[in-house]
C-alpha cells in the first residue's frame, strides 16, 4: 500500500502497526514521531530524572517494536500497549537497580519548602517539588499518576497498561494524591 | 482536594523536557529497521555456515557425485591435451633447417640434403 506522507498522518497507531508488520518505513517514522516525546518524557520521569537513561530506554522500545512488530496485537490499544511495555522496562531497570536513591531527593526537599514560605505559587517550582516527593513512591504508583495525569488515560485504560484492575488503580490514584496532597500542604493551601 | 487535583493536572501537562530526544536515535532505528526489511542478519562469522554445509554430512550424495564429476573431467582433458601433443612423422621434399653460415672457414655439413 503506497501512501503519502500526509495520509500516514491520519492513519491511527493501531493500523501503523499494521504497515509496519509488512516493513513499511514511513509508517515506522510516523508512528516515532508520535510517540518519540510521550515516552521519553515517562522514562524520564519514571527513571531519576536521567537524560541518558531515558534516551536508551526510547531505542529500546523502539527496537523491541522493530525487531518484533508481531507481538502488538492489533484489536489493542497501542497506546495502552506501549505504555504497559515502558511500564515493564522500569520494571526491570527497578529490580536491577535494587535501591532507589530517595535519600538524595529528602535532602532537595527541605530546601525547596523555604522557597514557599510567601505561599507564592510558582508553578515550575511546584512541578519540581511534586517529582521530588513522586519519586519517594513505588514505581506502581508513580506510572498510574503519570499516565492519568500525563497521558490522560482512563482508568480502564491504565488497569490494562498495568495488568491490574481497575479497583487497584483507583486506590493507587487516590493513595498517591493523598500523600502528594499531605506533602506538599503548603501549596495545597493556595489553592484553596 | 479539587483545586489541588487541577493544580496536580496543570503542572504535570505544562512539564516539558529540557532535551529531546536524540537524532541519532533515529537513525539507528531506521537503519535497523532496513535491515530487518530486507531479512538480513548480522553474523559474527559469515563463513561458519559454508564450512558447516562443506563438511557436514548432508547432500553426502550430490557432494559425492561433484567430486566424482570434477575428477572425471580432469583424467578427461589431461588425457586429450596428450593427443594433442603428440608427434607425427611425416615425409616432404622440401629441405628443412636450410642454414647459410657467414664463416671463412670451411664447414662440415652433416647432411643428404643440398
Amino acid at each position: 500500500m503506497k501512501l503519502r506522507k500526509t495520509q500516514y498522518k491520519k492513519l491511527s497507531d493501531e493500523k501503523l502497526m499494521q504497515l509496519i508488520s509488512n516493513a513499511n518505513m514511513k509508517a515506522f517514522n510516523e508512528l516515532y514521531g508520535r510517540y518519540k516525546q510521550r515516552l521519553l518524557y515517562y522514562f524520564y520521569r519514571m527513571l531519576g530524572s536521567s537524560q541518558e537513561k531515558a534516551q536508551d530506554f526510547l531505542q529500546d522500545i523502539f527496537m523491541k517494536i522493530i525487531d518484533n512488530p508481531e507481538s502488538f496485537d492489533t484489536k489493542r490499544k497501542f497506546s495502552t500497549w506501549i505504555f504497559s511495555v515502558a511500564h515493564n522496562m522500569c520494571k526491570n531497570e527497578y529490580r536491577r537497580l535494587e535501591v532507589r536513591k530517595a535519600v538524595t531527593l529528602d535532602e532537595q526537599t527541605d530546601s525547596f519548602a523555604d522557597i514557599f514560605n510567601d505561599n507564592q505559587l510558582d508553578l515550575n517550582n511546584f512541578t519540581n517539588q511534586l517529582y521530588n516527593e513522586l519519586n519517594k513512591l513505588d514505581e506502581a504508583h508513580r506510572t498510574a499518576f503519570l499516565l492519568k495525569y500525563r497521558e490522560g488515560f482512563k482508568i480502564k485504560e491504565i488497569s490494562k497498561a498495568l495488568n491490574c484492575s481497575e479497583g487497584t488503580v483507583k486506590s493507587r490514584l487516590f493513595y498517591t494524591v493523598k500523600k502528594l496532597s499531605q506533602k506538599m500542604e503548603c501549596y495545597r493551601n493556595t489553592c484553596t | 482536594m479539587k483545586e489541588f487535583d487541577n493544580l496536580l493536572k496543570q503542572a504535570i501537562q505544562n512539564d516539558k523536557l529540557p532535551f529531546d530526544a536524540n537524532p541519532a536515535i533515529e537513525i539507528r532505528l531506521q537503519n535497523r529497521f532496513a535491515l530487518n526489511a530486507k531479512k538480513h542478519r548480522l553474523f559474527s562469522n559469515s563463513f561458519a555456515g559454508i564450512f558447516q554445509l562443506l563438511f557436514s554430512p548432508n547432500y553426502i550424495g550430490y557432494k559425492a557425485a561433484f567430486v566424482a564429476v570434477v575428477i572425471s573431467c580432469g583424467i578427461w582433458f589431461h588425457h586429450s591435451e596428450n593427443l594433442t601433443s603428440v608427434t607425427q612423422t611425416t615425409d616432404t621434399v622440401a629441405i628443412y633447417n636450410h642454414s647459410v653460415f657467414d664463416t671463412t672457414s670451411t664447414q662440415a655439413v652433416d647432411s643428404i640434403c643440398r
